[in-house]
């Protein structure tokens, strides 16, 4: 689903050269549910600012749906995003003046659907985080964790095959932030690849594989069985 | 996309109103002034009798002794004398259409002193002068030529003095009274509306004749005339104008004005020709001191040689121009600083797969919008600058002008209109283009994590 390879992305002012990442080499398949984790400024949001084609990349290939994305133009790269990929962000970055409704409309009037179309999605998609009878209400009439929930609505309403995730629970409590992950882990089982960055080392257990980020490059990917046990430790090169 | 692109545009509109409503009165003061300054132009260049305004075209001779100042600027030629008018007017070797006409002031009394008696601006001419420039008329009609000929004593009036003196009746067979000679009236005018009083060379916008005579009826009755004498006439100025009319007719000041009628640039060449052999042959009599060329203006060129040396107009559209690049500039500003804080949003939406140039149109759209809102209360608000500016001009006056005659170069018609919401809209966009653009090409990683 996601390779990169010899992936690197420096940050240039006239005085200083940020290595944000340096040859990283990840692959991540059809399905998996990804957990990144690493301290502050390591680089996992640049990992994922780059898999979400919000970056582009300063050296290396980076193959997503088996197509290289690497050099494509603006308009490419907004289209991939619209019909590819789904963003959760920790803020949950919602448009207060618009209804949940019209929040979860945006990336699909991008997409160019039909108004009917679009309202089947809409409502489907408000059906499966729970907040149908809320569409019509403002964000900020909501808590924080209904917000992700319609920020989560908003990432599977296009049906991507890639929803990112960066510190998706890090504004809630414990019980929303349960409520959240369950969501996610629901969509996942549905077939939808899921990457996450987290600082929860429990939340980061849950995934199927955990890529640790250490000073801009993978430091190991361990893969994680149902019960959470570390099955396997690669240190990357 | 478009749809989707105003409705969020007109949901910006709502974000932040104070900024709004900000915007929308930088680009409607501004724009205000501009409407009304160039409406004033606008009206005031506009060709008067535009049909025929190429065709008809005045005769400028100059027949002053060596010692007159010369002339600069062409408008500036003196008008004809007598002799010339009649010696051109007469002659039958270049058969066109013809007229001449001079100008007066008298006292109009009605027979039985019921209305205030008035001084009137009075034009003495012939009686081609009302179909050579198509004359509207309420009731009746202009004189004829027998009148001309036998000074009939006849009178047209102006709509106006018709409603002064009889109170806008039919008063076609009346009788009214300048000085002493009593005159019937054989028509009004309706109310004629020319851009400028052209007839008389004046050009001028202020105030329209209030009564038409014939020319030989004027001289029977000898009412003054605006002459012009020159050196060994100039002393009997006051005498010509007022007493002496045979001195006048034998004299060298100039009072008339003589216009022809042309049908197209060749026989124009060839009238030039004729009045060039004119002036030879008149040189030969002693006459025509001067070292000069006849010429020929047409309505149209002297209204274009008008408006393009209007420097107060000018100076107003100047200044107003720079003032609607202030409030443009400033619009920019206030637009920036709102705009500002949609950065997030841009980088949200970009996120979300839309693409840089559907983001720049709903921008567009929004500016677009507001311009428009702007626009529209910048030309009601430039209605009422108009009427300030007429009541200013009236004022000036000292009330000699009344509101009626000039109110049509006050106004604003849906060229204009259409031009100032043009402008809004067109430099509104111009001038945001480029911010605007810029914010769309913010990246928006850089935006998503700070939300």
């Amino acid at each position: 689903m996601l390779k990169m390879n010899n992936v690197s992305k420096v940050f240039q002012t006239q005085m200083i050269e940020t290595h944000a990442l340096r040859d990283v080499n990840i692959e991540i398949k059809q399905g998996e549910f990804v957990s990144v984790t690493g301290p502050s400024g390591s680089g996992k949001t640049t990992f994922l600012n780059l898999a979400g084609l919000l970056e582009n990349l300063t050296a290396g290939q980076y193959i997503l749906d088996g197509e290289d994305v690497s050099q494509l133009s603006d308009n490419n790269l907004s289209e991939i995003r619209n019909e590819k990929i789904g963003f959760i962000f920790q803020s949950f970055n919602l448009l207060p003046e618009l209804s949940i409704f019209d929040n979860v409309d945006v990336p699909l009037r991008y997409r160019g659907f039909a108004r009917a179309e679009r309202k089947k999605r809409i409502e489907e998609a408000l059906e499966i985080v729970g907040l149908s009878s809320r569409k019509d209400h403002s964000p900020t009439q909501l808590s924080g964790g209904q917000q992700q929930r319609v920020a989560i609505a908003r990432a599977i309403a296009g049906e991507p095959k890639i929803i990112l995730a960066d510190e998706p629970t890090g504004n809630l409590d414990s019980l929303m932030a349960r409520q959240v992950m369950e969501l996610l882990e629901k969509i996942n089982q549905n077939g939808t690849t899921i990457i996450m960055v987290t600082h929860d080392p429990a939340l980061a257990k849950r995934a199927h594989r955990e890529i640790q980020i250490f000073d801009g490059q993978v430091n190991s990917q361990e893969t994680i069985d149902t019960t959470g046990e570390t099955n396997e430790a690669l240190v990357s090169a | 996309m478009f749809l989707y692109s105003l409705k969020l545009a007109k949901a910006n509109l709502k974000n932040r109103p104070g900024l709004t409503l900000l915007t929308i009165s930088a680009i409607a003061i501004g724009l205000a002034l501009l409407t009304t300054t160039t409406t004033m132009s606008y009206q005031s260049s506009k060709i008067p009798l535009l049909e025929e305004s190429e065709k008809i075209q005045t005769v400028l001779i100059d027949s002053r002794d060596q010692n007159a100042r010369d002339i600069t600027d062409v408008r500036r030629t003196p008008r004809l004398t007598y002799q010339d008018t009649q010696n051109l007017f007469t002659d039958a070797t270049f058969p066109v259409e013809k007229t001449y006409l001079w100008k007066s002031f008298t006292f109009l009394n009605d027979e039985n002193g019921d209305a205030h008696p008035r001084q009137v601006r009075t034009m003495a001419g012939l009686s081609n002068f009302f179909t050579m420039f198509k004359v509207p008329f309420l009731y009746g009609s202009g004189w004829s030529k027998a009148d001309d000929e036998n000074a009939t004593p006849v009178i047209v009036l102006s709509y106006k003095m018709n409603q002064h003196f009889f109170g806008g009746e039919n008063s076609v067979g009346k009788t009214i009274r300048i000085n002493s000679s009593t005159l019937t009236v054989v028509g009004v005018l309706a109310n004629w509306k020319l851009a400028a009083r052209f007839y008389d060379r004046s050009f001028s916008t202020a105030r329209f004749d209030d009564v038409f005579v014939p020319s030989s009826l004027a001289l029977e009755i000898n009412i003054p005339r605006r002459i012009s004498c020159w050196e060994k006439d100039s002393e009997f100025v006051q005498d010509f104008s007022r007493e002496n009319v045979n001195g006048l007719k034998a004299s060298e000041c100039t009072w008339l004005n003589l216009w022809v009628k042309l049908e197209d640039e060749n026989q124009a060449k060839q009238y030039i020709d004729y009045l060039a052999q004119y002036v030879s042959d008149q040189k030969s009599f002693g006459r025509f001191p001067r070292e000069h060329q006849p010429t020929l203006l047409s309505i149209k060129e002297y209204s274009e040689l008008n408006s393009t040396n209007n420097t107060t107009l000018f100076i107003f559209a100047l200044l107003s121009v720079l003032f609607f690049l202030v409030c443009l500039i400033n619009t920019v500003g206030i637009l920036l600083a709102k705009y500002m804080g949609k950065v997030p949003e841009i980088a949200l939406r970009r996120a979300l797969g839309a693409k840089k140039h559907v983001i720049l149109m709903q921008y567009l759209i929004e500016i677009g919008l507001i311009s428009f809102i702007g626009g529209v209360v910048g030309v009601i608000l430039s209605y009422f600058g108009l009427k300030g500016m007429m009541k200013v001009y009236i004022y000036q006056s000292d009330y000699t002008v009344t509101a009626d005659a000039i109110q049509h170069l006050y106004q604003l018609d849906w060229i204009m209109i259409s031009q100032a919401l043009l402008i809004a809209v067109g430099s509104s966009l111009i001038v945001s283009l480029y911010p605007v653009w810029k914010m769309c090409n913010t990246a928006p990683a850089g935006h998503l994590k700070a939300q």
